[in-house]
């Protein structure tokens, strides 16, 4: 009996905690980009593509990877009380794999953008004040998919640019964190072409779509301790995933703890080549 | 000159992010260009103007503001009405609903390096995949669930020796089923979490393997892996072959991974009910110690009868002769005397296991079944020479034993409603003797004289069936899962202790023939509960049973019992960094036949046992609580724990211990209790600018329980200290390096008067190089101390090199272990009443050079 009444007790105190809805923003545009990257930059053969989404309003923009993107609105979207488990599994399963693990909100009324990911099992996210760029318009133009765009160029964390935007789509953004052009960037790349973004397709969504992240689970804190955490986690994987509270054990093996952070840290060198280089 | 102004709405509101640009005329490319401002106001700066300017100002869904300007710096009011025009558009067919099917694949070649040999090796690379040290494959931190070759599932749990054994360039394609749900059936009802694996080959027909040989000295040492395989799309099969007498552990390509959730807690488990007396088994890797000689061979077939019919079988023998050579040093500790006994052991066991497991499984859409006969014989027999300062003692003892077992489980979809049937029925039988020369006990056997020797025979069977049917529903944000079952066991034994060259029989006293039948009907109800932001987390067990046990023989009894076991886990996120976790858990545990029998048996040279007594009653308590902290910004993680126990009993055990060390079990009713506290701390913090981790950990525990010692009621209380700590460093990326140590510190009370008391020591260290890539070289040392004696101390030193010849694929290994020749491993153990302090003959000084390739 007195197990009953702890949990009776415990299942009134239940009532008490109701996750708070924010006031959701709403996107009513969609830009699709393609984006071929090169994760070694000694290997050609490294090159990669994804698919990756710039969601728009007048006011506000998110950007993230399609894998990103999947992943996000089925956790949101996630009812384990309905029985379509078996969809949701369906569905998940077809989540594209993403190299790109983060999502990029730029809010023009605030000049600011919001940079949130989660590593391992710790969210993340922190601030940096827009414009990121100072472009220099050029006169030269060119159709594409369409629109006619015009070229501007910059330079950014370390890389050249060169950028075509189109007035016609007179959003002030782009793809990651790129923006502040008189109008939609539809294409971007650096002067290696290390990463390169180009337009696939732009709409208007029938429906718009809310962010689906609960930014308020993220930890705020500076770009350069961000840096650090990533760059340790990148560099040492078995010690952010330990500290994470995941429990790893080499008694009894063939491979030693010692040799598999070399196999990683040997991994980890072949992805040599991040968007942003210089950090400041 | 400058352009200013401010954009404002049909409503006058200011606009912000509107987007103004100039050029020439209404055509020709932007020339310069501003974004409006929150308060909607914007500058535009034109060098070298033309003539006449173009102006536009836009903004998402109002119309497009357009006028024609003079060269002049001036301030323009802007208002933008709404519009219907939409934007042109690009629609691309999303991508994703072009991707096929429920998997993703990795193709081989582009995680495959050149030192790549089997698949493990390349799967350890791919993304989300971590291949833990013991085989067990892991995808996204999880164990997968299944191990798929061509969509068959061969070696079920042992994948190991697939995965160790297939060569890399034979695999086209890994695929990781995400989500996967193995049971059809259950795909549209039950959500999993876990992944799969499928390797794809690349030709319809393969024939791969691997093969490994390595030779050492001293003495001759071998060391011999061949497992050829064999793969089409409806007939699979995998041999091996290994053999080493270098101490290695070959069984870890046989363990079984497979993942039973709600197993049965019937089981045909091997009981040893007779022993030798062994040397503790020192703490690191066998390698260094195991004197073994053993043979493993496995056979594994799959045959796809019809679509989703298949038969499976696996086959597998053992054959290991091990020694052990040591000594133990026991000082017992009874309220009237101190016993001290020095022994010198030198045991040989010669092991013999066949295990065999047919398995039929038919999978669709509509139901699942799957029926798994499993036999186990074991065919072991240990001789031990034992030396003691007055006398010598041989003992002899045989543990064989068989056993089969058929596990059922059909799932059948009723409505929306799945449920599960499962039957589980076994049987197994053990024919144990143990013989001791001379015969031991004289007082207690042979009225105080010698006599040759003592047999210790003993039978015991065993037949249960468990059956049940289940289901699991979602009711809200709780999962409920639903159980009810029956089941039946029954156990006998019979025993009886001879004496040689006696003419006195040993009375019912050393015999027993009793039969054990245990009946249950039970009902388990689990609840869960996780919210979305997944700051709780509940998880609510109700199980009830009843059950009743009914004893035959001389000490016939019968015990009827209703049991509620209700446990709770709850763990909550209070903060960002903080997470609080409690539980909770009442246990009721009654007595098995092993500690029901009346007449006493002879477990080994010097203990005699027997359990007169009712059954045995145990009801636990326990609670626990912890509160973890991670900042993983400065990387500091702690954390605190304390749990609390406390079992009442109903029987209390005596020992009586003779001068001469051997001692008489017996159980005497009388409830007793024992409790126990636990506290930890452990904390971790990460040393970026060293590339440096340190660990700690400090945990203390108290436990005290009354007990029976010569008669006597004695308070026993042990505390325990232990402080660990662990260093781990990469100094540059050809060096890195590791330590480890820890300190422990035993003490014990028989009535709160001081027993001696115990300390060790551990400490290990290791450096890494690797000077070029396709080598590397280790050294590792350790130092083993305790404070019984001060001549106790271990040193060792470990070399290991590797060479890869990487055009050729081939691995070629040289390891010098126990490099200073330490000839014994001494090490010292307590527990309640009694220090043990043991010496372990290890492998002597040796060097084995292997080499390793696939075919």
């Amino acid at each position: 009996m007195k197990y009953s009444y702890l949990l009776i007790s415990l299942l009134l105190s239940f009532n008490g905690i109701r996750a708070q809805q924010q006031a959701e923003v709403e996107y009513d545009y969609k830009a699709v980009y393609r984006l071929t990257f090169q994760q070694d930059s000694t290997d050609i053969s490294s090159i990669a593509e994804e698919t990756v989404l710039l969601y728009l309003n007048p006011n506000q923009s998110r950007y993230l990877s399609l894998g990103q993107q999947t992943k996000d609105s089925l956790f949101a979207t996630l009812d384990r009380n309905t029985k379509s488990m078996a969809q949701f599994s369906r569905i998940r399963a077809m989540i594209p794999k993403t190299a790109f693990n983060y999502i990029i909100f730029k809010s023009t009324k605030k000049q600011q953008l919001l940079y949130a990911e989660k590593i391992v099992k710790d969210k993340f996210k922190y601030v940096e004040n827009l414009p990121l760029q100072s472009w220099e318009i050029q006169t030269e133009t060119k159709a594409y998919l369409g629109y006619t765009v015009q070229r501007a160029t910059t330079t950014f964390a370390g890389r050249k640019y060169t950028a075509w935007f189109t007035a016609a789509l007179p959003f002030s953004d782009g793809p990651y964190k790129f923006g502040g052009l008189p109008g939609l960037i539809l294409e971007i790349y650096d002067a290696q072409k290390n990463y390169h973004f180009s337009l696939k397709g732009f709409e208007k969504l029938k429906e718009p779509v809310q962010p689906n992240i609960r930014l308020n689970t993220y930890k705020r804190v500076t770009k350069a301790d961000f840096l650090q955490i990533k760059e340790h986690y990148e560099q040492d994987p078995l010690d952010a995933m330990e500290s994470a509270g995941i429990k790893l054990d080499f008694s009894n093996s063939s491979l030693s703890r010692a040799q598999a952070k070399q196999d990683l840290r040997a991994s980890h060198q072949k992805k040599n080549n991040a968007i942003e280089l210089l950090n400041n | 000159m400058i352009l200013t102004g401010t954009v404002k709405d049909e409503a006058n509101k200011n606009l912000s992010g509107a987007t103004l640009t100039i050029s020439k005329d209404s055509v020709s490319s932007i020339l310069a260009y501003a974004i409006s401002k929150s308060d909607g106001s914007f500058k535009i700066r034109i060098d070298n103007a033309p003539e006449k300017l173009f102006i536009k100002a836009s903004y998402i869904g109002l119309t497009t503001f357009k006028k024609i300007l003079e060269r002049k710096s001036q301030e323009l009011e802007i208002q933008l009405r709404p519009s219907s025009e939409e934007l042109k558009e690009v629609v691309v067919k999303s991508e994703i609903i072009q991707r096929r099917g429920d998997t993703l694949s990795f193709s081989v070649e582009a995680f495959k390096d050149k030192n790549d040999r089997v698949i493990a090796d390349v799967l350890r690379k791919m993304p989300g995949i971590t291949i833990k040290p013991g085989g067990q494959i892991y995808y996204q931190g999880k164990p997968i669930q299944k191990y798929y070759i061509e969509g068959l599932d061969l070696l079920e749990g042992r994948y190991s020796l697939a995965n160790e054994n297939l060569a890399a360039d034979d695999v086209s394609k890994v695929e990781i089923l995400e989500n996967h749900q193995p049971i059809r059936v259950l795909d549209s009802l039950e959500f999993s979490e876990r992944a799969s694996l499928n390797i794809k080959l690349k030709n319809d027909v393969t024939l791969s393997g691997t093969a490994k040989l390595g030779l050492g000295a001293t003495p001759l040492l071998w060391e011999a892996n061949v497992t050829p395989m064999l793969f089409n799309k409806k007939r699979q099969f995998i041999a091996s072959y290994q053999s080493n007498n270098t101490g290695k552990n070959v069984a870890n390509q046989v363990r079984d991974f497979s993942f039973n959730p709600g197993g049965s807690t019937y089981d045909i488990a091997k009981t040893d009910w007779v022993s030798l007396l062994n040397p503790a088994t020192p703490p690191f890797s066998q390698d260094r110690w195991l004197d073994n000689n053993v043979h493993l061979a496995s056979a594994n077939g799959i045959q796809r009868l019809k679509s989703d019919l298949d038969l499976k079988l696996n086959l597998s023998y053992l054959n290991d002769y091990q020694q052990q050579q040591g000594s133990t040093q026991t000082t017992l500790y009874t309220p009237q005397d101190t016993v001290s006994i020095s022994e010198v052991l030198d045991n040989r066991l010669f092991i013999k296991n066949v295990q065999g497991k047919a398995t039929l499984e038919q999978n669709t859409k509509k139901n699942y079944l799957k029926n798994q006969l499993e036999f186990n014989t074991y065919r072991n027999t240990e001789r031990g020479m034992l030396q003691r300062t007055d006398a010598a003692i041989a003992q002899h003892l045989s543990t064989p034993f068989y056993g089969f077992k058929n596990n059922f489980d059909l799932y059948k979809t009723f409505g929306k409603q799945l449920v599960r049937f499962s039957s589980n029925t076994g049987f197994s039988e053990s024919d144990q003797f143990l013989r001791v020369r001379p015969g031991q006990f004289e007082d207690f056997l042979n009225a105080g004289n010698p006599y040759a020797e003592s047999l210790q025979n003993i039978t015991s069977k065993k037949l249960y069936t468990d059956n049940s049917a289940g289901m699991t529903k979602m009711l809200g944000k709780f999962t409920t899962t639903l159980k009810l079952g029956v089941a039946l066991q029954k156990e006998s034994l019979t025993s009886d202790l001879v004496l040689d060259d006696s003419d006195t029989p040993l009375g019912n006293a050393f015999q027993n023939d009793t039969d054990f039948k245990t009946s249950e009907v039970y009902l388990k109800q689990s609840w869960r509960f996780k919210n979305t932001s997944e700051t709780w987390n509940i998880r609510l067990g109700v199980p009830v049973a009843f059950k009743a046990f009914d004893l035959e023989g001389s000490n016939a009894q019968a015990l009827d019992a209703f049991v509620f076991e209700p446990s709770v886990y709850i763990q909550h996120k209070l903060a960002a960094k903080w997470e609080l976790s409690i539980s909770g858990n009442l246990d009721y545990n009654f007595g098995g036949l092993e500690r029901l029998y009346p007449g006493f048996i002879l477990t080994n040279y010097r203990n005699l046992q027997r359990y007169n007594a009712p059954i045995l009653e145990q009801v636990t308590q326990n609670y626990s609580t912890s509160l973890n902290y991670r900042n993983p910004i400065k990387r500091l993680f702690a954390k605190a724990s304390y749990s609390y126990g406390k079992t009442k009993n109903n029987l209390l055990f005596g020992s009586q211990i003779d001068p001469n060390g051997t001692s008489i079990l017996e159980a005497v009713v009388r409830d007793n209790y024992a409790n126990s506290h636990r506290f930890n701390v452990e904390a971790s913090k990460y040393l970026s600018r060293l590339n440096t981790s340190l660990k700690l950990n400090a945990s203390y525990s108290i436990s005290e329980r009354e007990q029976l010692l010569n008669a006597t009621l004695v308070k026993n209380e042990n505390t325990n200290f232990n402080l660990n700590g662990s260093l781990e460093s990469e100094l540059s990326a050809w060096l890195s390096l590791t330590y480890s140590g820890s300190l422990m510190f035993y003490n014990s009370k028989l009535n709160n008067s001081e027993l001696q008391q115990l300390n060790t020591q551990q400490h290990n260290a290791e450096v890494f190089f690797y000077p070029w890539e396709n080598q590397y070289f280790s050294l590792g040392g350790e130092y083993f101390k305790n404070s019984l004696t001060e001549a106790n101390r271990n040193y060792f030193l470990n070399l290991s090199y590797q060479y890869t010849f990487t055009k050729r694929k081939i691995d070629l290994k040289l390891s010098w272990n126990n490099m200073l020749n330490t000839e014994n491993f001494i090490n010292a153990s307590s527990s309640e009443f009694y220090i043990i302090q043991t010496r372990y003959v290890l492998r002597p000084s040796q060097v084995l050079a292997s080499v390793s390739f696939n075919f």
